[in-house]
């Protein structure tokens, strides 16, 4: 995707920093102090007498270094981080490795990103194509036994986006609003329905403050929900002012996690359900940890403890320590994928019946981080104001830096200007379009300071916590010597819009129709779609922890 | 806290001082005056400090061995009170808050010409100079006793073990 | 005006009325003359300051810093709240316009640019950010920087050039410029593994009025004056060699008893280097120490070139370099022929002081060479006050209207103004 050439990408370290109250309490288990913005865990010290005093926990065996449960630390919520600093045991290549031992355990799936995937095509040279291929090759070659893109599930969340937003702004515009221009029926895209809200199912799992409940309902700006980073700020910081703009669309790691835990396993088979799956994701960042870990994005458990949906969510930084420790048979560590003997092979299709592909299909030049924005930007334009734009990359425009961009559709006026960029003609029951990218931790800063003092002019915003967006995440490889970190960024753009792969709209994928049809509810917003491709969100209160005591 | 730090302390015994003098509260609200005002010495600051609360156990700072007269310092004449204490465990993460809890308590019973430092005795905790650094900081030990949880466990630790309030000798600064 | 600000929640505004002093020269209100009149009904020194506002219902807790708009129609104040307020005088009455939130707890310091565009803040979260003011009373976030790798206690501007300073708790200055599109830290002063500087927390820094060197107070009981290396920057020739070498560039000095010679001073014999404040390449040129037995928590240059401090041992020192009787001349001199300084019409540069825990702001006018001229030579002790308050001083600043007036303030919530006076 090209950005503008004004556009610099400057220091790119404008992330959400640790919080100051980062502390795990965790029942006296552990203890965990800050030094500068490194978190470190500490094993709680031994205090002098050999006899553990009766009604304590019994100390971990030595040597075994103390862990901290992602659980615990979504629930103390004191950590919003795009951090390798955060030490994650519990998600990490170790466990993938010991799943694909375990010969009697869950078969292990694998679910990439398109960002990762344009990581590892940029770091081994290789066309994403082929790293895609080899990727899935090697995988498979270490037991696993499907690998999947989420290229699809991008695609069905883009379309849920598109739904909710329609409704929120169809109803903002009032009862007279709608199309304003000339040929002002719909577009025949008969699967984007108006999501009507039927009935009031979200995801049932302790719903609180539920986003637009019923579709529609919430209040502009929307902002985009995919991005974990931006979310936990939301929960913990911001609560209940702003939850009610946040999209209840899940990010396409919690879509695929449903679906691999939902019709996908029922469409295998397996004797075990849910739990016979062992689902692995590769992102670009640490936070996707973090949310592979909600509760909100897991399924309630034969035996009373929940199922994730995504078991293990490993960073591309991971994956490429995995390639060099466990290199594909006949293949050199150092040369990981780009070794000309990595077995390769296509990617899955989603379910069993499925024609598959080995294309691969994107949209090159919406955001590299989902082209959220970008495709709800679209659709508005075709169904509110009969406006077609034309593809390719869209006039965005930087306002007080890079990260903070914003694009506006004027309605066309009654003198019928064919693109719709020409006069004004708003009115309040037809006021344009005005939709923002904003990125990074001090625009998100500008974006919530408008809307809480009202001003904000935006309908929709895709917000994400890293500065130049999902392809400058915190677990992407780092630059290699000599490479500064705008010149790597530029690789992995060339990568993301590489002619590998095809420009799709999400509506034209043909696996987006087919899951509609057969296990979605026919359409958007539908009571299926709500369940397995909507999530909630809830304040997060800080919890008083060992920090407050002794840091104050 | 589900799990002391220390669970098994040493206790010590409470000594049972008697001063020469009882120290009344005429006395000390005089202090401005020079005339008839005893000046304030060792012993008077460990009255005020040593049945202060440990924050995990039930028992006072002086059993505990954390306060002593040998560690307190005091010079009337220029104002200027030094006191140093001693954790029960050299990882104690209490520490601050201990320290903590010997500011305010003298910062509520001398009178405001004097100034305070509360230190750690020398070795005695493995991030000595942090925590120092931490309890000189007047600003920081400000802003936390802005802090209503804060302030509700120092109060905690300040009542005094017979539930008295701490303070008996407190007086209008 | 003077504006204060204090744990009591509260900001107050000190106003001054010109008149006749009271007949038997005594100081009206607040006031403290630091010698006696030989005139009362005449001299400038007399002070008649009253409280011409009280700013509240708006921070819940200690208000730490406030700081001057330029124009002085506008007011910044920084709380342990977490949120910075903005007021404004309009119609005689200050008005809150504005609340900036984001810090993540207590805010520590609040500093308005030279042009009034920018306001930076700071905080215990370790953050220094950068919010533009807007048309419409709107504030937009320029840039969070973090960096620090503790509380930071005090942010405080160039007086000439878009370049920010700020210190703290991890005994390090950062020095942050703009590059068009973020701000960078560009330069680091102290701290491990960046050269020699303050052993404990950094309090306070100001700028000398030519905006070419920086000061700087702390826990450490002394006072650093960071400059340029001779011979470095623009235009400055090949002088470096034997004649700098006598600054030492960044040794303690040695402490005799009572007082300390500060190691070099100012272009012993070296020219001294240009200050480029988009490329700032400070060194510590001098330490002042032995003079301050506890915490320095105050510090402030004044237009007179000299440094003002207020510490924990109550007493506020002045500090200048070279020979005091020459200024000292030099500054009867100016008081005999300048006129009685009036307040500018335009209600113009501002000090804030501040009861407990508070601080003093003081507007600038840009820099220019101080009135005593050029410094150089040796720093020495110029004057003391001992017991100049019942408590800690919290701050210390001088007037942009009044180059020999000082204001300080004190725990125990008093305020006072001071003359310098040259004997």
């Amino acid at each position: 995707m090209e950005f503008s050439s004004t556009i610099r990408v400057a220091d790119l370290n404008d992330y959400i920093a640790p919080s100051q109250d980062c502390v795990v309490a965790l029942n006296g288990k552990l203890k965990v102090s800050e030094t500068s913005e490194e978190v470190q865990l500490q094993r709680r010290p031994r205090a002098g007498g050999p006899a553990a005093a009766p009604g304590t926990n019994a100390p971990p065996p030595p040597g075994d270094p103390v862990k901290v449960s992602l659980h615990d630390c979504l629930a103390c919520s004191g950590c919003i981080t795009s951090a390798e600093t955060v030490l994650l045991q519990q998600q990490s290549g170790g466990l993938l490795l010991e799943r694909l031992a375990d010969p009697g355990g869950p078969t292990v799936v694998v679910s990439v990103s398109a960002q990762s995937r344009a990581a590892l095509a940029a770091y081994y040279g290789l066309t994403p194509a082929a790293a895609m291929g080899r990727l899935v090759g090697w995988l498979k070659a270490l037991g696993v036994r499907a690998v999947w893109d989420l290229a699809t599930a991008r695609d069905l969340v883009l379309v849920e986006e598109a739904a909710e937003a329609l409704a929120r702004l169809r109803r903002a515009q009032g009862p007279g609003g709608a199309q304003g221009g000339p040929g002002g029926a719909p577009g025949p895209q008969a699967d984007v329905d108006m999501a009507s809200g039927e009935g009031a199912s979200t995801s049932g799992r302790g719903a609180e403050a539920a986003a637009g409940a019923g579709g529609g309902g919430g209040p502009l700006p929307m902002m985009a929900s995919s991005c974990p980073g931006w979310v936990c700020y939301a929960e913990k910081t911001h609560g209940a002012k702003v939850i009610p703009h946040m999209s209840p669309t899940r990010s396409p790691q919690g879509a695929m996690g449903a679906l691999v835990k939902g019709p996908i396993a029922s469409a295998w088979g397996l004797p075990g359900g849910a739990s016979s799956l062992f689902h692995v994701s590769v992102m670009p960042c640490y936070d996707k940890k973090l949310e592979a870990s909600r509760d909100e994005l897991a399924l309630p458990g034969p035996s009373g403890s929940p199922v994730p949906e995504v078991d293990c969510c490993l960073t591309t930084g991971e994956v490429l320590q995995l390639l060099q420790s466990h290199p594909a048979p006949g293949c050199k560590a150092e040369a990981g994928l780009a070794d000309p003997a990595c077995p390769s092979a296509p990617p899955d299709p989603l379910l069993p019946g499925m024609a598959p592909d080995d294309r691969l299909y994107g949209m090159p030049y919406g955001s590299s981080s989902g082209g959220y924005a970008d495709y709800v930007f679209r659709t508005a334009a075709r169904e509110l104001y009969g406006v077609e734009v034309p593809p390719g990359p869209l006039p965005w425009r930087a306002l007080r830096n890079s990260d903070f961009q914003e694009l506006v559709l004027d309605p066309p006026s009654a003198s019928g200007n064919g693109n719709g960029f020409g006069p004004s003609a708003s009115s309040p029951s037809a006021p344009g379009l005005r939709f923002a990218r904003v990125y990074g931790f001090r625009n998100i800063q500008t974006l919530l300071r408008q809307v809480k003092t009202g001003r904000c002019g935006y309908q929709y915003v895709e917000v994400m916590a890293c500065p130049a967006g999902c392809l400058n995440g915190g677990g992407q490889p780092k630059p290699g010597p000599g490479v500064s970190p705008a010149q790597l960024l530029e690789q992995l753009e060339a990568a993301y819009t590489h002619a590998d792969v095809a420009a799709r709209q999400p509506s034209d994928n043909p696996a987006v129709a087919a899951l509609y049809a057969s296990c979605l509810g026919g359409r958007p917003g539908s009571e299926a779609a709500q369940r397995l491709l909507h999530t909630t969100f809830r304040e997060r209160e800080k919890t008083v922890t060992a920090a407050v005591v002794s840091n104050w | 806290m589900a799990e002391l730090i220390n669970p098994n302390p040493i206790i010590h015994e409470r000594k049972a001082h008697l001063r020469s003098k009882p120290v009344t509260r005429a006395e000390v609200v005089g202090a401005g005056t020079d005339e008839e005002r005893e000046p304030i010495d060792v012993l008077e600051i460990f009255e005020h400090i040593r049945d202060i609360n440990d924050p995990e156990h039930p028992y006072t700072l002086e059993q505990l061995n954390v306060v002593s007269e040998e560690h307190i310092i005091v010079d009337d004449a220029k104002g200027r009170v030094s006191v140093r204490f001693t954790p029960t465990v050299a990882h104690c993460s209490m520490a601050t808050l201990i320290g903590l809890c010997l500011r305010v308590k003298l910062l509520r019973c001398l009178p405001p010409r004097f100034k305070v430092d509360v230190q750690l005795t020398a070795g005695s905790h493995s991030s000595e100079a942090a925590v120092n650094k931490q309890l000189a900081d007047k600003e920081r030990v400000a802003a936390a006793l802005e802090n209503p949880n804060l302030l509700g466990m120092v109060n905690k630790c300040l009542q005094g073990p017979a539930g008295e309030a701490g303070g008996a000798l407190a007086m209008a600064p | 005006m003077l504006a204060s600000c204090s744990g009591d929640k509260t900001v107050r505004i000190w106003s001054r009325r010109r008149g006749p002093a009271a007949a038997n020269g005594a100081p009206v209100g607040d006031a403290m003359a630091a010698s006696v009149p030989a005139d009362p009904q005449q001299h400038p020194q007399q002070q008649h300051w009253y409280c011409s506002a009280i700013l509240d219902q708006c921070h819940t807790r200690t208000i730490r810093s406030v700081a001057w708009a330029p124009s002085g129609r506008a007011l910044a104040t920084a709380s342990f709240d977490a949120t910075v307020a903005i007021w404004e005088l309009s119609g005689g009455v200050w008005e809150q316009v504005a609340e900036l939130e984001g810090h993540e707890n207590e805010v520590k310091c609040v500093a308005w640019n030279p042009d009034g565009r920018l306001i930076a803040t700071c905080g215990r979260d370790r953050s220094v950010w950068i919010w533009e003011s807007m048309p419409g009373r709107e504030y937009e976030c320029v840039d969070v920087k973090q960096g620090h790798s503790q509380d930071v206690k005090v942010v405080r501007w160039h007086p000439g050039g878009e370049l920010l300073v700020s210190a703290g708790y991890d005994d390090t200055l950062r020095l942050w410029t703009y590059d068009g599109d973020e701000w960078g830290c560009a330069q680091t002063l102290g701290g491990s593994g960046f050269g020699p500087g303050h052993e404990s927390t950094v309090w306070d820094v100001a700028w000398d009025p030519t905006g070419q060197r920086l000061a700087s107070c702390s826990d450490d009981r002394t006072v650093k004056v960071w400059e340029v290396r001779p011979g470095a920057g623009a235009g400055a020739g090949g002088a470096s060699g034997a004649g700098a070498e006598t600054r030492g560039g960044e040794g303690p000095a040695d402490a005799g008893g009572g007082g300390a010679a500060a190691a070099g001073g100012g272009g012993g014999g070296g020219e001294r280097g240009v200050f480029v404040p988009s490329k700032p390449d400070l060194r510590c040129g001098a330490t002042l120490s032995g003079y301050h037995v506890r915490t320095v928590f105050a510090l402030d240059w004044g237009r007179l070139g000299l440094i003002a401090t207020g510490d924990g041992e109550d007493s506020i020192q002045v500090f200048g370099q070279g020979d005091p009787d020459a200024a000292a001349l030099q500054l009867r001199a100016a008081e005999r022929h300048a006129p009685h300084p009036t307040p500018p019409a335009a209600p113009a540069q501002a000090q804030a002081q501040a009861g407990e825990e508070g601080a003093q702001a003081a507007g600038s006018d840009g820099p220019g060479p101080g009135l005593l001229g050029e410094q150089r030579g040796a720093w020495g002790r110029w004057a003391r006050v001992e017991g100049a308050h019942e408590s800690d001083i919290n701050c210390v600043r001088w007037s942009p209207v009044e180059p020999q007036l000082l204001a300080s303030s004190c725990d125990d919530g008093a305020i006072k103004l001071w003359w310098l006076a040259a004997r």
